[in-house]
């Protein structure tokens, strides 16, 4: 029980990272009849098996590398339709196993997908730019089995809302989501805060943003974390993110792996 | 005796650990919050993009070039921002799609936006309009030099912003 319960907890984890987030690093593309992909390489590293604030097991880590494929096309817009699907290269994690060791568990394979309609209602100032969103959300299982989950395989409906604005320097982007699953998984929340400066360097157009997520789970769980990311543009296709966040504060509703770091490389490709 | 020493050492580190723990979550959220407040407080529209800067960069561009027609596109606030102009206004037959980028220069602070004009032809004012708005942006007015002094033409009311 208590396996099948931290299992959840890493999928649910590792599902809400990258699914608040549109592709394209959540800027594009705004134009009618635009469309992109976006492959995501996030490796995340965590430290100690943490129940409530307390750390349960020390030193018995997870490492999960991931590839998410995502695409979007904008019908006009002001109605988006995106795709994110999820691969599991490797996931690896330690667990005690009962007897005062350890027990290593894999997986890997395809997680599952999560569709979505972004709806914005765009605004444009003098000197400034941004929008107000709405976003229906479906995860769609289509994750296999293995001897521990990194996705689970059930279904899932969500909403976002989202408010973000920017200048000829300053980027900001908020967020908030809500999840509800088909069978025992708690709801979820999810509240994001980015904010962004632009520079310039060697005619390409680059950002800095600080980067912070908060996530509550209706069993108690609460996990805040924070930190750095660089946005590249080299030319009017090719994005690239580099993005770092660590976790500031972790509270675990029920066993399971905290006290980490996770990176995350995306290249964007926009048409 | 030593257990118990042990376990109190253990109970101070927890809670030494938690204070740390207490201590970052606070540090984070009031760095957010002040970056957060500075932020939404200068994003007010950028000084830069008051009318008079505008009519200084849009005269300096127009007596450069005559090959060219200028816009002032409401928004436009960052070179990505532009990539849908180039990808929508650099398809207009009218444009010179080899000078600058697919035709388009623009400048984030003035909000304007450059179009190369090929030569012998002229700027169809409405096709630029609806090439702009279908970007996402809102083309305010143009503007030409007439008798050596800056005459704005505005745009007719394109479809609002969705």
């Amino acid at each position: 029980m208590l396996k099948r319960i931290s299992t959840l907890f890493g999928v649910v984890l590792s599902i809400l990272f990258v699914s608040a987030d549109e592709p394209i690093m959540n800027m594009m593309p705004r134009w009618d009849n635009g469309w992109g992909l976006q492959l995501i390489d996030e490796y995340r590293h965590e430290e100690d098996l943490l129940l409530g604030s307390r750390t349960a097991y020390s030193g018995f880590t997870e490492d999960v590398h991931l590839l998410h494929f995502q695409g979007v096309y904008t019908w006009d817009r002001s109605i988006r339709l995106t795709y994110k699907i999820p691969y599991v290269l490797n996931a690896r994690r330690e667990m005690p196993d009962g007897l005062g060791g350890k027990q290593v568990e894999h997986d890997n394979g395809i997680g599952d997908a999560t569709l979505a309609l972004p709806l914005k209602k765009y605004f444009n100032l003098d000197g400034r730019s941004g929008s107000w969103g709405f976003k229906p959300m479906l995860r769609v299982p289509l994750a296999g089995e293995d001897n521990y989950e990194i996705y689970d395989n059930e279904w899932g409906g969500g909403l976002g809302l989202s408010y973000d604005f920017e200048t000829s320097r300053l980027a900001f982007l908020s967020s908030a989501s809500f999840w509800l699953f088909e069978n025992e998984k708690p709801a979820e929340t999810k509240l994001s805060l980015d904010l962004g400066y632009k520079f310039y360097p060697l005619g390409t157009n680059s950002q800095i943003l600080w980067e912070t997520d908060f996530l509550y789970k209706a069993n108690g769980t609460e996990n805040l974390l924070a930190g750095p990311a660089i946005y590249w543009n080299f030319n009017d296709v090719t994005h690239m993110r580099l993005e770092w966040k660590h976790d500031f504060h972790n509270r675990q509703g029920t066993l399971d792996h905290g006290n980490g770091d996770r990176f995350l490389l995306s290249l964007g490709m926009v048409f | 005796m030593g257990l118990n020493w042990m376990y109190n050492l253990k109970r101070k580190e927890t809670k030494m650990n938690l204070v740390m723990n207490k201590m970052k979550s606070l540090a984070a959220v009031t760095t957010i919050t002040i970056l957060g407040m500075v932020t939404i407080m200068s994003a007010d529209g950028d000084p830069d993009a008051k009318q008079e800067v505008r009519d200084i960069a849009a005269i300096k561009l127009l007596k450069e070039r005559k090959d060219i027609s200028l816009a002032y596109v409401k928004g436009l606030v960052c070179p990505s921002c532009a990539l849908g102009i180039r990808i929508k206004v650099g398809k207009l037959p009218f444009v010179d799609s080899a000078r600058y980028k697919r035709g388009v220069d623009m400048d984030a602070k003035t909000q304007l936006i450059t179009v190369a004009i090929l030569p012998g032809l002229k700027a169809d004012v409405e096709s630029l309009s609806k090439a702009i708005t279908a970007a996402g942006y809102d083309p305010i007015e143009r503007y030409t030099i007439q008798g050596g002094k800056l005459k704005s033409h505005p745009f007719a009311k394109a479809k609002s912003s969705k």
